[in-house]
Order: C-alpha cells, then structure tokens, then sequence
C-alpha cells in the first residue's frame, strides 16, 4: 500500500540501488510529506540505510531519479542536514564536542573563512538544546554512545536545515536518552522542520512517527501510520525476503549482469 | 674534545653551507610532520610507506632523463611514481578482491625492486654524475647546497601553507567523510590535494632522510604527538616541533661524520621522543597510568585501615580506644608490612595518633572511617535492591566500590534508598550528624 504525498518534499522515483552488484533496493518509488515526524522501518539487511544514503547522493544508483523540495539534490544541499551512523567515525579522532558542533557550520561558500562568533554563538546554542553544552570542552573519545549521538545532533542543528536525515540514532543509546532525542525531534517538528529517521524497534515505531516507511529491499508500504502500520503490512515486510527476487538478485550479482539495459 | 666543538660550530650557524642544511632539514621535518597527522588520522600510514618506498625509480628515471641530479628532475621523478603508487592502490582495491594491506604490500615491493634494479643499471652506466646517487636511499643531508635549500626549502613551504589554508577541509574530511560530502564538499578533490601534498612531503626527502625510511618522517612524530594532546591544533604543533628537532639532530650527525647516512639518526632520535612520550605522556603514558595505579592502593589501603579501626570501635563502642597491630591484624588480613606503612602514611595525616606501640584513631580519621562503612553498607543494600544480588554477594563488591564512591553519589544513594537505617546484614548504617 503506497500512499502519496501532496507537495511533496521527497520524491524518490523507480530507485534501484546495489552493492558489488547485487541490489539492496530494488525499483522504490515513493513520495514524503513535509513537516512530519518518518519512520524508515524494516528487518535488518533490508537497505534503510542505504536509501538515506542515496538521498544524499552519497552511493550511486543504477536506476531512477530523486527530487528534494521538488529540485536536484545539489541547489538544496543547504536545506538538508544527514547524520550518520554513529560508528561511521573513528570517535578517538583529537576533537572536542565543541569541534564537532562547529563542523555544522561549515559551508563550502565560508569553508576558507575562520569560524565567526556567530558560528559559535550558535554550536552552543545547538550544545544547550542536546544538553550537552556542560561537555562542551570535553574530547569525543570520552563519550558515551548517547553523548556521541547528542553531539551528532548538535552538529546537525547547528546546520539549520529543514529536513533532517538520521540513520539510526537511537541506536546504543540509554532510554532516556533516546526520550529526549525524541523530544528534540517534537520540537524540531513544532519548527516545521521534516525529520525522516531509520529506526529498527516495531514498539516505538508507532508512537513516534505519523508517516511511515515499510521496506525490505523492495517498498512494502508508504503512508500516514495509522493506515500503514497494521499487522499485515509489518507481516509482509518481516516475513522474509521474496524468494524469486532474492534468486534473481543473486544471478544477477554472480553473473555481473547490468542491472539496467544501456 | 671534537664532538663538543662540532656542536659549538654547528649551532652558531657561521658556516653558510650549515645555515643551509639546518634550514633545510627544519622546513623538510615540519612539513612531513604536520600533513602525516592527517595520514595518521586517516589510517593511511601504510600507504605512506609505500610512497616513499616507490619514489625511488622516479628518482632513478629523472636522473636517466636529465643526465644530472638536478633536483628539479629527481623531484619530478619521484612525485610522479610516489603518486602512481597511491593510484594503483586505489585501483587495485576497488576493482579486484585484494584488499588494502596486500595491494600496500605488493606496491611497495614491485616499486622499490624497479627501483633498486635502475640505482643499478645507472651505477654500472659509469656516468660520472651518478655518484652520490646511492645516498638517497638513507639520506645524506650535509650534501645540501644553497640551490638545493631553495627547491626543496620551497616545496616543504607548499606543503605547510596547503595544510594552513585547507585546514577546515582537511579535518572534515579526515573526521567524517559522509557528513562532508553531504554539506556539497568536493572530497575527490581534497583527497588529490591531500595525496599530492603527501607525495611531496615524502619526496622532499629524499636527500636529508631517504627514500627508506621517509614514511617515519611523517607517522612517527604524528603519532607522538597524539600522545600529548587531544587537541588537533596541538597536535599538529607538537609534530612539528618533534620533527623539527629530530631533523637537527640528524643534519648534525651528517655534519659532523662524513660517512654517516642522516636518516637513520633522524628516525632513533624520534623514536626515542616516541618512547620516552609512550613512558612519560600525562594520562596516557606508562607512568602516569603507574603512578595512577599507585595512588589508587595506596587509598585503598588508608581507607581499609580506617574502616577497620571504626569497625573495632563499633564492636566494643569505644572509637578512640588504643589499638595495636595485632588488633588490627585479626579483624582483617593485612599484610604486616604494607600496614605498617598505612598507619604511618596515617600518622603523618593526623588521621590517627602513634602512641609508643599502639595507634589511636583521630576525629577526622573516624569520620572518615565512619563514611567508609557507611558507604559500604549503603552499596550492599543498594545491590540488593535494585540488582537483586544475594545477601552473601554483596560484600565483595562493596569492598571494592566504598573507596570510589564520590560525596555526589554519596547523597544519590543516601536519597535513593531512603536513608536506610541497616544493610543486608542487619548492620547499622551510620550517619554522621
């Protein structure tokens, strides 16, 4: 079941993605809301973090196109902030939360520049809102898991983006940490701003979202929770990958067949 | 004495040709030191390993080109296959299933063995240039002219304004490439510049150091000065100053022995900073970590003693009766030695009173011994509580836990437990007033 959104702020349109050539999405195509709270749910392996990724250009796809805030990635990189896995980095890099929090400022237009007490004001700004200004000085290696996810969301407000792209970030985080991420993601949301999470845990799921994403390598279902999240739906996305498509794929990574015809 | 004289004349710099290989050698060691935190940080050490190791058959091919070891053409040389190096690394890991230390390896070897085999081929050619030649494998500062400082003075220059102005750009993309790449970044480019100025940091060397042992140059002192510092401004400093001073040493000992090669000495002095800094860095140093260790047992063992005078007193209720060793003794395994060094560290706190042979506990010593209990009967139950560990478990662990709970903690657990009155063992929990 693939609802629509009207005045889209993501469209993503017959999106094949692979690894080594095998594909982990395979013809997604689906469109988001703006100013909503999403949920990027499935099964491991099942490339939701992959297709954050794609959003942001950051692996290549083999087929179809994406449109943010109806236009090409590269005029509206200034409107969208991505925040990583957290263990993407190597966390004993010789930095200080306050570092990691300016890094939101920097901008390919004033990369050149040194950073104004503006830039400051504002990581700081950004480091009370994470409550994590009292770590300010501190070196990242330091951290906890929940710190470390903190000052990744520092840095992505200090961006003052209006959609905001998270993998994961409740992931090895305490529980009350992932509450008061979820409170910040509300008032996020209260701005106007538009929040598409990858997520994993079913019982928050819905509580947390009003627009949710089902896949598993392919897009089971896209649309407001409450018609979306139903026990069929989440059957059918964890249970199991579709046998064909599964052979199919592997054929098609053995033989390095293109995925596309020319 | 000669060696002493030598200094004497090598550090007042009178002789021209000195000025040269020591400025020389400084500019050389700063740059190398400064751009390998950044291949430090990017876990690229064995790359640059690699690259110096292959820039020896662009040097040789230069050399076979021009006729002359004009630097221009070594430099080019080397530049060249340095960064051929890097590129088929790269290729060879993503369209193949080596995997990068194998591909590293496998460059590093082929390279240097064409290398070696052209040293050869020139060195039986009987061009009368070609003498001195052999020296870039170890490096031979004191041969460094006033020309040689402008050429390979100027690229280390390069290589330390391309770190100063892309700065920013480097540190993202050392950090978080992802997060970079989505901010609109060009990382392809920051990663050619990064490599290139790689390439010259290690190419520049070649005559002070050697192409051997050049990959040093750059990750030692990065390394180092990781230990130091948490600071990337710091750090980068601090490789430079230990490069820096590493590169004088070894132009020194070029100066002063005629045959000695200078890049061995250059990498034993740095390595000894690495190991005197693995010995003595604060925090992360062996003796920092020892002395840590050090302190902890020695509180431990204060705070035992003092727990188990209070304890004495609980049980006969009389806190500051005369106890000797022996009482202390068979209320708790002591070894006799360390506590007799505890009563006397003890003593010179005031916590206790040496009286002849008995000891007598002070005011302060009680109310510390008396926290300690308290402490102790506090965890015990909170273990029982809330981690729901049998009364029997729980005192090994509050044996352990009473000397590093903080007054803060102190006050939670007080809280959160509803200041109980006894612990699991029906023991009474005592409140100072």
């Amino acid at each position: 079941m693939i609802i629509h959104a009207e005045n889209p702020i993501i469209e993503v349109h017959d999106l094949t993605v692979s690894y080594n050539n095998k594909p982990v999405l395979w013809n997604v195509d689906f469109t988001l809301p703006a100013g909503q709270m999403i949920g990027i749910i499935g099964p491991n392996g099942a490339g939701k973090s992959t297709l954050l990724k794609s959003l942001m250009n950051l692996i290549p796809n083999n087929s179809g196109y994406i449109k943010l805030f109806n236009d090409d990635l590269n005029k509206v990189r200034h409107k969208i902030s991505y925040v990583p896995q957290r263990e993407s980095v190597d966390w004993d890099f010789p930095a200080s939360v306050m570092d990691i929090a300016l890094m939101g400022r920097y901008k390919p237009g004033n990369i050149f520049k040194r950073f104004t007490s503006e830039d400051k004001d504002i990581a700081a700004d950004c480091l009370k809102r994470v409550k994590m200004l009292d770590y300010a000085k501190r070196q990242i290696s330091q951290l906890s898991g929940g710190q470390q996810q903190r000052a990744f969301l520092a840095r992505a407000l200090a961006q003052q983006a209006d959609l905001y792209l998270m993998d994961e970030p409740f992931a090895g985080v305490d529980a009350s940490t992932e509450k008061s991420i979820i409170e910040l993601f509300l008032s996020m949301k209260e701005e106007g701003k538009t929040i598409l999470v990858v997520h994993h845990d079913l019982q928050s799921a819905a509580d947390y979202f009003n627009w949710i994403l089902l896949i598993n390598t392919r897009l089971v279902a896209s649309g407001p929770t409450s018609k979306i999240f139903t026990p069929e739906m989440l059957r059918e996305t964890y249970g199991g990958k579709l046998t064909v498509l599964t052979k199919v794929g592997e054929i098609i990574a053995e033989t390095q067949f293109p995925i596309r015809e020319q | 004495m000669i060696a002493f004289e030598n200094i004497i004349d090598f550090l007042s710099l009178k002789e021209a040709n000195v000025r040269y290989v020591v400025l020389g050698t400084i500019l050389l060691s700063i740059a190398s030191s400064v751009i390998g935190c950044f291949a430090l940080l990017r876990k690229r050490a064995l790359i640059v390993d690699s690259i110096s190791h292959s820039i020896l058959p662009g040097v040789c091919m230069g050399f076979m080109i021009s006729g002359t070891k004009d630097p221009l053409f070594l430099l080019g040389g080397a530049m060249l296959t340095g960064w051929l190096s890097i590129y088929f690394i790269d290729i060879i890991t993503r369209y193949s299933k080596i995997k990068a230390d194998t591909a590293i390896g496998l460059n590093l070897s082929v390279f240097f063995a064409v290398g070696i085999l052209l040293l050869t081929i020139i060195q039986n050619s009987g061009n009368p240039n070609q003498s001195g030649l052999s020296d870039f494998l170890f490096g031979k500062a004191a041969t460094m002219v006033e020309s040689d400082l402008y050429t390979f003075g100027g690229m280390a220059l390069l290589v330390i304004s391309g770190v100063v102005l892309f700065y920013k750009q480097f540190v993202l993309v050392s950090f978080d490439m992802n997060f970079a790449k989505t901010i609109g970044l060009n990382i392809k480019f920051y990663e050619f510049i990064l490599s290139i100025l790689t390439v010259m940091a290690v190419a520049i060397g070649i005559q002070t150091v050697g192409v051997v042992l050049m990959a040093a140059m750059l990750i030692t002192p990065a390394a180092t000065a990781r230990y130091w510092t948490d600071n990337l401004n710091k750090m980068l400093v601090i490789a430079a100053l230990i490069g820096a001073l590493s590169g004088i040493a070894g132009a020194f000992v070029s100066y002063s022995y005629e045959n000695m090669p200078t890049g061995p000495w250059i990498v034993i002095v740095f390595s000894v900073i690495a190991m005197l800094s693995m010995v003595f860095a604060p925090k992360k140093g062996i003796v920092s970590k020892w002395l840590r260790q050090k302190r902890n047992s020695h509180k431990m063992m204060e705070d035992n003693i003092l727990k188990a005078f209070y304890r004495l007193g609980e049980k006969e209720g009389d806190f500051y009766k005369k106890r000797t060793v022996e009482d202390l003794m068979n209320l708790r395994k002591f070894e006799r030695n360390k506590l007799l060094t505890g009563l006397k560290w003890l003593s010179a706190e005031n916590t206790i009173v040496h009286i002849n042979n008995t000891y007598v506990l002070s005011k302060k010593g009680k109310a510390i011994g008396e926290r300690i209990v308290k402490i102790h009967r506090l965890w015990e139950l909170y273990l029982k509580i809330y981690l729901r560990v049998a009364d029997d478990h729980v005192h090994d662990d509050a044996e352990t836990i009473e000397h590093i709970i903080t007054p803060e903690l102190e006050l939670l657990l007080e809280k959160q437990l509803d200041y109980p009155t006894e612990d699991p063992h029906h023991q009474k929990i005592p409140y100072s007033k």
